[in-house]
């Protein structure tokens, strides 16, 4: 049989859950505040920038940005896993995924973190 | 032994396939946008000129029109799992699946006419003007 | 008495380098099930056509197999439930094929043997009377003990055919009967085999296991209960 394995999925099965019900909630914050549904309107610099620049905003797009980028690149692993045969791929392209999330985790952070309306 | 034998006819898909296949394409769709939209957002750094400058790229008519296309993906995605999280969760909702599952698709259904038929009329807008 | 044509997997090793359809066209009697049609075809048309069969009445669980695209037991699938008169028989999916329409169950029973399924007790029964259950905890196992291990579930899962590893649903379907069942002891011996990456996380809930089996189980039903039990260990 297969090799043992401490855990073997119950924690990231448990998070992709949760941060699913996360992102559910803030994109229906995101749809109305942002987009302005169900009144649409262009997205521009002055109408966004001064939200964005609040500390209880930065908190907020920061937790959406993880929970996204978790909720999706374990998703695609979950792909991965199914259609890579090879064990030593799929550690391969796990190690793929961790950089890209690590990376795009960083370019999210340095857009948010400092952000400060410039004139 | 044949250890991968030829397939005559494909195996039949129900409404569980279809909503796994879904949910799947709907998936790596957004992770796919996710990224892009990461990228565009990092604009913002550059100040109201720059951003300005890119949005007006993105919110070009064409872009628009794909955002129904966002839309619809998130709204499935979303209430698709919903409906996965309600099978694991509930006592019930095992059993009841395909209940669940056009109930859902209702509810979603309802959200893309409601958030989707403005975006539609946003975009004529755009094209006219 | 109507006319119907049997698309049929061929397959013999010794001839064949793949699968190959052979058709048989006759006409079928009223009530029969597909199992009568292939016995038909072996005593009377061509003799060389292989595929298992026991009881003909669905409790040996022999004759699985892939019929017009959905996973069914032969001797309770009648021809005229079908609605067409062009019926493809193949063997089941995702495991190996010996001869024509008789595949290697061997990886089958390995995930079966793999989550123990047999009770397991550490206390010793009672001397004057067999272990006792109530009749409540008894009807807990109700739709998990009917299996009849013909594959139907296993080979008809999507996540099975991309994963030969993963347990698939009827070894998760047994291992929730015993780990809900009320007699037994035996949770920290199996939960390691199913708490593993080709375990229990593993099922994306397609319920393509609940539309195939033949006894109307439903395995996915047993997958989230343990789900929910792992789960509430754990928190």
């Amino acid at each position: 049989m297969t090799e043992k394995r401490a855990s073997g999925g119950f924690y990231a099965w448990l998070l992709q859950r949760i941060t699913g019900v996360v992102l559910a909630v803030l994109l229906i914050a995101h749809f109305i505040v942002t987009h302005g549904l169900p009144h649409p309107s262009g997205v521009t610099y002055a109408r966004i920038a001064p939200r964005l620049a609040t500390p209880t905003w930065k908190v907020i797009d920061m937790l959406f940005l993880a929970c996204a980028l978790y909720h999706g690149l374990n998703g695609v692993w979950m792909v991965l896993q199914d259609y890579v045969e090879s064990e030593g791929m799929q550690t391969f392209l796990f190690g793929v995924l961790c950089v890209l999330g690590a990376i795009l985790f960083f370019l999210g952070a340095i857009t948010v973190i400092p952000f400060a309306v410039q004139a | 032994m044949l250890e991968r034998p030829n397939v005559i006819k494909h195996y039949r898909w129900h409404m569980g396939t279809w909503a796994w296949v879904l949910h799947r394409i709907t998936g790596l769709a957004l992770v796919f946008y996710l990224v892009l939209h990461i990228w565009v957002i990092h604009n913002i750094s550059s100040g109201p000129k720059g951003f300005d400058k890119v949005m007006g790229v993105v919110q070009a008519p064409l872009f628009l029109f794909l955002e129904l296309g966002l839309l619809g993906c998130v709204l499935y995605h979303t209430f698709n799992g919903l409906r996965i999280m309600i099978v694991e969760f509930s006592k019930e909702g095992c059993e009841a699946h395909k209940m669940v599952w056009g109930a859902m698709m209702a509810v979603a259904g309802f959200l893309f006419l409601l958030g989707g038929v403005p975006m539609f009329v946003h975009f004529l807008h755009s094209i006219a003007g | 008495m109507a006319e119907y044509t049997f698309r049929i997997f061929r397959y013999d090793p010794e001839k064949d380098e793949q699968g190959r359809v052979q058709d048989y066209t006759f006409e079928v009697q009223e009530g029969w099930t597909i199992l009568d049609a292939l016995n038909h075809i072996k005593w009377f048309i061509d003799g060389t056509l292989t595929y298992r069969r026991a009881c003909r009445h669905g409790i040996c669980g022999s004759c699985g197999m892939t019929i017009n695209g959905k996973n069914n037991i032969a001797c309770e699938t009648q021809i005229k439930d079908l609605g067409t008169s062009t019926i493809t028989i193949e063997p089941l999916r995702g495991f190996p094929v010996i001869k024509d329409l008789v595949v290697n169950m061997e990886p089958f029973y390995d995930k079966l043997y793999a989550v123990k399924p047999y009770l397991i007790t550490r206390t010793p029964p009672p001397t004057d009377r067999e272990r006792y259950q109530s009749p409540e905890d008894r009807a807990k196992l109700d739709g998990k003990y009917e299996c009849i291990l013909c594959g139907c579930c296993t080979s008809s899962c999507p996540t099975y055919w991309a994963d030969k590893n993963f347990l698939g649903p009827n070894a998760l379907l047994k291992a929730s009967k015993f780990m809900l069942d009320s007699r037994d002891e035996g949770f920290e011996d199996r939960v390691n085999c199913i708490d593993d990456k080709h375990g229990i996380w593993r099922c994306h809930t397609i319920f393509n296991c609940v539309e195939a089996c033949p006894k109307e189980l439903n395995p996915t039903k047993g997958i989230v209960e343990l789900r929910r039990l792992m789960m509430r260990g754990r928190l």
